[in-house]
């Protein structure tokens, strides 16, 4: 009966044809992609916030708050939302917006940022109209102390500019250092919507984690007074306590004001402040590399009389130029009279230029420069602070490297004062006075005190000890005299006279770095080639506390400036 | 004490009881349904009325489905004692009165969702090209028997095919028109005309696809361009599309649980009662519970097949084939629309589908093809 041509055969046939494209169909939807359809079920009714977490605070070393949080509010447009006009039409007659924004595919967009709080009470007023806004409000950073912390402190990114992962993050500074400890983890809240938008329910929370509170080693007392004392003059100040590495303030000249780079100011004015002539937003006092001139004097010294090359009782005679056998080429003390017999100790009070060129042509440059880099002049200081550079020693291989020239004599005699291709940062020379002071003995410098790892439990920062230093105790002791006879001597009138009495003792050294020949200077008026004024010191002489080194660029208020901050640090403490 | 109403429920249970056995066996045996067809049937009520549940809070929906379904299952017994012999007798009428329906519905009708489509007669409100859809295999199936396998019933019976599919698409209801025109062409399948006619048939429907391209609506056209490329305009026209496939999809291969869907129940899925009720379906039973869906439509039409064929008289067997032709289509259509293969033509998934016209126009379907079974022997037209 039922041959192939029966109709009802090819019907049954079609029958199963149907059927099996059905389920062909369902196999690929069910099975094949069925991770696409999957996320994209979840992407339809999930959304989910960021929590942002609180940032640590910082407090100085007396618990006076340096950052502190305050909220700031965003607002977004929701993906594909049917009121996407409405909103947008209606944040436009309320003046919220200029202008409509550029929505680019199913992200949110971000419409405006830091909201006024106008803003944030008229949209709270017509919330029914603005469906498709996403309010948030997220906690951004003030610094009560604005720009005297700003080198320090450094300052945080505004986190809406990014959309991966919206944090606050440190750009500088304390900031960005112990950025992982202060930003703390974001948390999530996963809510169900439906296809109006309205929320269902609250699906998971995962709260955030705060970062945590730290305390820092500056003293906002000493800071302020720092910043004051430096005025508009430029350059750095650092202070730090020798016997522990703990940084009091540290100060670079100009400096800007880092709540106007968290609340996001356009890119012409950051371009501004970053090209401005004097530099606002380069810390000096880490990264500025300075000629370190006479500062050097106290440690080639020591290495003279470590190695015996002279005694304390040896004696140059300075006619006011020192001359290399065999050449004519005369290298000049800055006094052209010159300082007639010089000892060592005299050398240091009156900073007699010749005696150095005399010892430093007997010790060569690497027994010279071996010392200098015991100090840690030929390397980066290990501090909690990015960006710190590293200042060198002019050596017969650091020019054949960097200058492709060779190594002269007089290049060893430039070296002794600290003149020609050597330079160091501020910070190197502070640590190099904190281990004169010390005896060779100091820490790395450091400005973190204490971390707040749970409520009120705060775990106090170890100092890590610097390698020592061995030279005899005697010769420290005349090179801690000679430079507190730098301060208080009369006859002959120590370099550091202008440091004036004091109710503490204080030992120290001047320096002037050259900017330009002294020829060049005598006729030149730019206030660009005046020399560099150097001041480091160390109070009291007997068991010193504090070591102040200041920096100020084409001037030579480094003393004054000094006297005041260890003024204020004496009758503080 | 409480006095016991006088017709109080269990005394008529006690009438079951005290009724002989014999009664009883001759009661039921009259009856005489096919078990596969009507336990197919059943099984599809009751995953149509578990998504019902699911897709709707308030329960009054449910019941009014139920109460349909009560009714629909008596109007398809009273259909199944129906002789064959006066549907034969009555179907040019019914055409003939449809197609006056039809016309009266082009000028008086109601117009639903932008299309003129119902006929409000008062107590009464219907759409006349559902009643087609069994009306259509009935006036084809008599034509053709009565005519014999000849050219010129060919021709007539594609006159009579032509007249109402016009009139349906006009309306506009592109789903419907299409339905109608594969049950007219299935029964004049089954009726078995030479092979070269149906080449050259094809032949004629390709060349006249640009006219009919010409003359749908604008949103006919959408359709079609949506159901290529749906993500072209994912808020728009392509919403639904999208939205169900993502339905489907994401059932995966045990689905989400019964009531669990997130799709429809927040309202991503639209008409989760009706027409993409199988996208409901599918994504909170997975694949698993579709299969055993289609498994039920398969055996539900191959039965209806077999009845068809196990009849003895030639309009019998048009009629039940042209029928169970139409209830597949119907079927394939919905789900091939809800899974993107299909453009959206607003078909019902029949037996699941909330809504009374869907749910009369398949039970008649069902009762139509039972009475066929039950007067399979052969009998001569009045």
């Amino acid at each position: 009966m039922k041959t192939h041509k029966d109709p009802f055969y090819w019907a049954r046939c079609l029958f199963f044809l149907l059927i099996g494209i059905l389920v062909v169909r369902l196999l690929v939807l069910q099975v094949i992609h069925y991770a696409n359809f999957h996320q994209a079920a979840l992407d339809n009714h999930q959304q989910t916030q960021i929590l942002y977490p609180k940032r640590g605070l910082i407090f100085d070393r007396h618990g006076t708050a340096l950052a502190v949080p305050q909220n700031s509010h965003q607002i977004w447009l929701k993906p594909n939302h049917p009121d996407t006009q409405q909103t947008l039409q209606t944040l436009i007659n309320l003046k919220v917006l200029a202008k409509p924004p550029v929505i680019k595919g199913s992200f949110p967009t971000l419409l405006k940022k830091h909201l006024s709080n106008q803003d944030v009470q008229v949209i709270g007023e017509h919330q029914h109209q603005l469906n498709a806004l996403h309010f948030e409000t997220s906690s951004s950073r003030l610094y009560p102390y604005g720009d005297i912390f700003a080198h320090a402190l450094g300052y945080v990114t505004d986190p809406t500019n990014q959309t991966d992962a919206p944090r606050y993050d440190g750009v500088n500074g304390i900031e960005a250092y112990y950025n992982d400890s202060l930003s703390g983890v974001p948390g999530k809240h996963i809510t169900s919507i439906n296809a109006k938008g309205q929320l269902q329910q609250s699906l998971s929370i995962q709260p955030p984690q705060s970062g945590h509170n730290i305390k820092l080693t500056l003293d906002t007392h000493l800071q302020t007074t720092s910043h004051q004392a430096m005025s508009d003059l430029t350059g750095a100040v650092i202070v730090l306590n020798p016997n522990n590495g703990q940084v009091l303030a540290l100060v670079s000249q100009p400096t800007f004001n880092p709540n106007l780079l968290v609340s996001g100011i356009d890119h012409q004015a950051f371009d501004q402040l970053a090209k401005a002539d004097r530099r606002p937003l380069f810390n000096r006092a880490i990264q500025g590399l300075f000629p370190p001139a006479s500062t050097l004097k106290p440690m080639i010294a020591l290495q003279g009389l470590e190695t015996g090359v002279i005694t304390p009782d040896t004696q140059f005679d300075d006619p006011g130029y020192f001359r290399l056998p065999n050449h004519q080429h005369r290298f000049r003390c800055w006094k052209e009279a010159g300082h007639g017999l010089v000892d060592v100790a005299k050398s240091i009070v009156v900073s007699c230029d010749t005696f150095y060129y005399e010892l430093g042509y007997r010790l060569g440059i690497h027994r010279l420069n071996s010392m200098l880099s015991a100090f840690g002049l030929n390397q980066t200081p290990h501090i909690d602070l990015p960006y710190a550079k590293s200042g060198h020693l002019n050596s017969p291989v650091w020019k054949a490297d960097k200058k492709f020239e060779p190594w002269y004599p007089g290049d060893t005699i430039l070296s002794t004062i600290g003149q020609g291709h050597t330079l160091s940062t501020p910070l190197q020379i502070a640590m190099a006075t904190a281990q004169l002071a010390t005896k060779g003995h100091t820490y790395q410098p450091h400005l973190l005190l204490a971390t707040e790892q749970a409520e009120g439990n705060w775990q106090p920062y170890q100092p890590v000890p610097l390698a020592p230093i061995n030279i005899q105790d005697k010769h420290w002791q005349l090179v801690h005299q000679a430079m507190a006879d730098v301060i208080v001597s009369r006859a002959p009138t120590g370099t550091g006279w202008r440091f004036g009495q004091a109710p503490y003792t204080v030992a120290g050294k001047t320096g002037t770095a050259q900017v330009v020949s002294r020829e060049q200077l005598a006729d030149s008026q730019k206030r660009s080639h005046f020399d560099h004024s150097w001041f480091m010191a160390f109070a009291p002489v007997k068991n010193p506390q504090v070591v102040i080194v200041v920096l100020v660029e084409h001037g030579h208020q480094a003393i004054s400036i000094a006297r005041k901050i260890l003024d204020a640090y004496f009758d503080h403490t | 004490m409480a006095i016991k109403p006088f017709l109080s429920l269990e005394k008529y249970w006690m009438l079951i009881l005290i009724t002989p056995n014999k009664l009883k066996r001759q009661l039921i045996s009259s009856i005489k349904l096919d078990h596969w067809v009507i336990g197919c049937m059943l099984g599809l009520f009751a995953l149509g009325l578990l998504t019902l549940a699911s897709a709707n809070d308030h329960s009054d929906l449910l019941l009014k489905q139920c109460y349909r379904l009560v009714i629909g299952l008596c109007l398809m017994l009273l259909i199944s004692y129906l002789h064959p012999k006066h549907l034969f007798k009555i179907a040019p009428w019914a055409y003939l009165a449809v197609i006056v329906l039809l016309i009266l519905v082009h000028f008086f009708g109601d117009i639903g969702k932008g299309a003129r489509r119902w006929l409000d007669l008062g107590v009464l409100r219907f759409q006349p090209s559902e009643c087609l859809k069994v009306i259509m295999p009935l006036t084809m199936a008599w034509v053709i028997s009565f005519g014999g396998k000849r050219h010129q019933t060919l021709l007539i019976s594609l006159l009579i095919l032509v007249i109402p599919v016009f009139l349906v698409l006009k309306q506009p209801d592109l789903g419907t028109a299409l339905l109608i025109a594969a049950s007219g062409l299935g029964v004049i399948f089954l009726a078995g005309f030479s092979l070269r006619i149906w080449l050259y048939g094809l032949l004629a429907g390709l060349l006249s696809l640009p006219i009919i391209w010409h003359h749908l609506h604008h949103y006919q056209k959408m359709r079609i361009f949506m159901l290529i490329n749906p993500e072209s305009d994912p808020l728009g026209s392509g919403y639904h599309i999208i939205q169900s496939k993502i339905a489907i999809g994401s059932g995966g291969l045990l689905g989400k649980g019964w009531n669990l869907s997130t799709q429809a129940h927040l309202q991503f899925l639209p008409e989760p009662s009706t027409d993409f009720i199988f996208a409901l379906f599918a994504e909170e039973w997975g694949l698993i519970g579709c299969l055993l869906l289609l498994a039920l439509w398969l055996a539900l039409t191959l039965r209806c097949l077999k009845i068809a064929q196990d009849c003895q008289s030639w309009f019998g067997q048009l009629l039940a084939g042209g029928i169970t032709l139409m209830l597949l289509a119907e079927c394939f259509v919905n789900i091939g629309m809800v899974t993107g293969i299909l453009p959206v033509v607003g078909v019902p998934l029949p037996f699941m589908s909330y809504g009374g016209t869907s749910l009369i126009t398949s039970l008649t379907s069902i009762g139509l093809i039972l009475s066929i079974k039950r007067y399979r022997r052969q009998w001569r037209a009045a």
